[in-house]
């Protein structure tokens, strides 16, 4: 119950749980433009470039991206299996993704191992298949661990200190924050609400989960009537209370706890910063970087 | 017949960083007929302790024996919980149904009882709480008042004819009076329901109306007592950031201002101030 409470807040009180939200926000969205960057299979070959180089590329860039990652898990305290439990949830979709990519790959391929119908496994579909495994599974991790080391709470504060410049166009910023804030505030009471009711009706010798679809649906009704009861119960009686504090919206209100800008946060964006960077770095050539590693790589074979 | 809680001990989210020890080894006894009080400041493990009694939160560490069915062994719950009538904090919450009567009727039906003996019972359950049973069955229980729901949700229960009855808070939100009411009520209901569990902070009302208190703090057990044992030892209750009754308080005002007087209750404290006024004036 309570880990619903907390979305999938792992609490540590680590530098990464303690970096501003707005911060955390920008740079989860700054890792997600990175992964970006790196070039499909068959983008980088339409292109004019040939795969080998693609490979030494992309596979810098993945390291880059990797150590990153890894680095700040470990500094987020957060155990590794809370991390990759993100990822089961979309699995599936990894996994078919990876294997549409492996079996049917349909661009121009240098090596065919197996080829019936409009099956064919090369060297190119089993590259991308790769890629694109790797790049699903980033880019769900990454937000992640923004989740799991930022309460919900903080992550609306941030979010509606980010957007704050749409006021501007009239978008009610305000009052989508509070309200995001205040559903999520509720969720929990209203879990542990549904949670005592059925304790409740249980000791009446309620039965929830016999019967086909419609007795379950009948039989949740003790549950849901006093539920639906009290959450309209509880809405008036918070309305009642913003109101006689005088809650009138966005205008003349200042915050208790200021979000303020430390050290840590622009260390933390000059470390994106350069990580992105480093990835340009890799994936297009700048300084000759990436040809001086083939050329290398061409020498030690 | 009677409860024997041996090592009760319960741990919320174990394994987790929420992990919490809610009971700590608890080992008590409630014999037939007692009205036993449990006291203990909030989040000490009253709910969680009761919760077990019905088999509302499996059992994890430890032995419970209610009325002879064993709750660490399979057992038949329904019967266990027809045996144990639980009212919760704020039972009026928990009203559902269209009208009073279908409301104090859903135990019963869930038990399987025949239309007659639901009928019976349903009618002795409300007239029990005090409530006028042919003025009120038939209205919605959402248009009742506070007090009238209350006793409705507690009729619900009492509808099952449980020989063990749990009240969790019975008295919370209720205005004095409303709270007298209620605690009167226990009294009555305790000659068809020979035992009744009470949880409350609020010592006045266990000095009250208990025969023994079990006292709890940060999920361990403290000790059982007598109201009067459990006076005697302000220590204690000072400890557990809970307060002496108001007639024990004064009491004990008064003689750390060197009266010499003892009591336990509003008479015994007016009889007692009496006595000790007519011993200066002679
Ligand atoms: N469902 C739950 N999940 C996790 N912790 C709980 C849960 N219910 C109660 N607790 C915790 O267990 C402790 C005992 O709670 P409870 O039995 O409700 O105490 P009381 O009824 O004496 O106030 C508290 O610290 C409470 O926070
Ligand atoms: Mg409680």
């Amino acid at each position: 119950m309570r880990d619903v409470s907390m979305g999938q807040y792992y609490p540590t009180k680590s530098i990464i749980h303690r970096l501003d939200a707005r911060i955390k926000l920008l740079l989860v969205i700054a890792y997600i433009v990175m992964l970006f960057f790196i070039p499909t299979v068959d983008n980088y070959l339409a292109k004019g470039g040939n795969l080998s180089d693609y490979v030494i590329k992309a596979s810098c860039a993945f390291i880059v991206v990797m150590l990153f990652f890894i680095v700040s898990i470990l500094l987020s305290r957060v155990p590794i299996g809370k991390v990759l439990k993100s990822i089961k949830a979309v699995l599936f979709l990894v996994i078919i993704t990876a294997a549409i990519m492996l079996f049917f790959y349909s661009g121009s391929a240098s090596h065919v191992y197996f080829q019936r119908g409009i099956i064919s496994i090369s060297l190119e579909g089993i590259i991308s298949a790769a890629v694109m495994a790797l790049r699903l599974f980033l880019l769900v991790i990454g937000p992640s661990l923004l989740t799991l080391t930022t309460t919900p709470v903080e992550l609306t504060d941030g979010l509606e200190r980010l957007l704050k410049p749409l006021t501007l166009i009239k978008v009610p910023v305000h009052d989508i924050a509070i309200i995001m804030s205040i559903a999520l505030r509720l969720i929990p009471t209203l879990i542990e609400e549904a949670d005592k009711i059925t304790a409740a009706q249980k000791a009446r010798l309620a039965e929830f989960d016999d019967g086909n679809i419609f007795k379950k649906v009948k039989a949740m009704l003790p549950v849901f009537v006093p539920l639906l009861v009290s959450s309209f119960r509880r809405a008036d009686e918070l309305a009642y209370a913003m109101d006689s504090r005088c809650y009138s919206g966005a205008t003349g209100r200042t915050r208790m706890k200021v979000m303020r800008m430390r050290l840590r946060d622009f260390v933390a964006m000059f470390v994106m910063a350069a990580v992105f960077f480093a990835v340009l770095v890799f994936v297009y050539d700048f300084f000759g970087v990436t040809t001086l590693l083939v050329n290398l790589v061409g020498i030690a074979l | 017949m009677s409860i024997v809680i041996k090592e009760l001990t319960h741990v919320y989210s174990p394994r987790t960083p929420f992990e919490k020890t809610a009971l700590d080894k608890v080992s008590f006894t409630i014999e037939d007929g007692d009205y036993f009080g449990i006291i203990g400041h909030t989040g000490s493990g009253k709910s969680t302790l009761i919760s077990h009694l019905n088999g509302l939160i499996k059992l994890t560490g430890g032995s419970i024996v209610v009325n002879g069915i064993d709750l660490s062994k399979k057992y038949d719950y329904k019967k266990l919980r027809s045996e144990v009538g639980m009212v919760f904090q704020y039972p009026e919450y928990q009203l559902f149904d269209e009208t009073v009567e279908r409301d104090v009727a859903f135990g019963p039906k869930n038990m399987g009882l025949s239309a007659s003996e639901i009928a019976d019972r349903v009618e002795y359950a409300i007239k029990l709480v005090g409530l006028d049973y042919d003025k009120i069955k038939n209205r919605s229980p959402f248009e009742l008042s506070g007090g009238q729901m209350r006793r409705v949700a507690l009729a619900g229960v009492l509808a099952m004819r449980p020989k063990i009855l749990v009240l969790d808070e019975p008295t919370a939100g209720l205005d004095p009076r409303g709270k007298k009411e209620i605690l009167d009520l226990t009294l009555k209901i305790k000659e068809h329901c020979p035992t009744v569990i009470m949880i409350s902070h609020n010592m006045d009302e266990i000095a009250a109306y208990c025969n023994r208190i079990a006292v709890l703090g940060g999920g361990k057990l403290e000790g059982v007592f007598t109201p009067r044992e459990l006076f005697g030892r302000s220590d204690l209750i000072e400890r557990m950031g809970l307060s002496l009754p108001t007639a024990a308080l004064i009491a004990k005002k008064l003689r750390d201002r060197g009266v010499q007087i003892s009591a336990s209750d509003e008479d015994e404290l007016v009889s007692a101030i009496l006595n000790a006024r007519r011993a200066s004036h002679a």
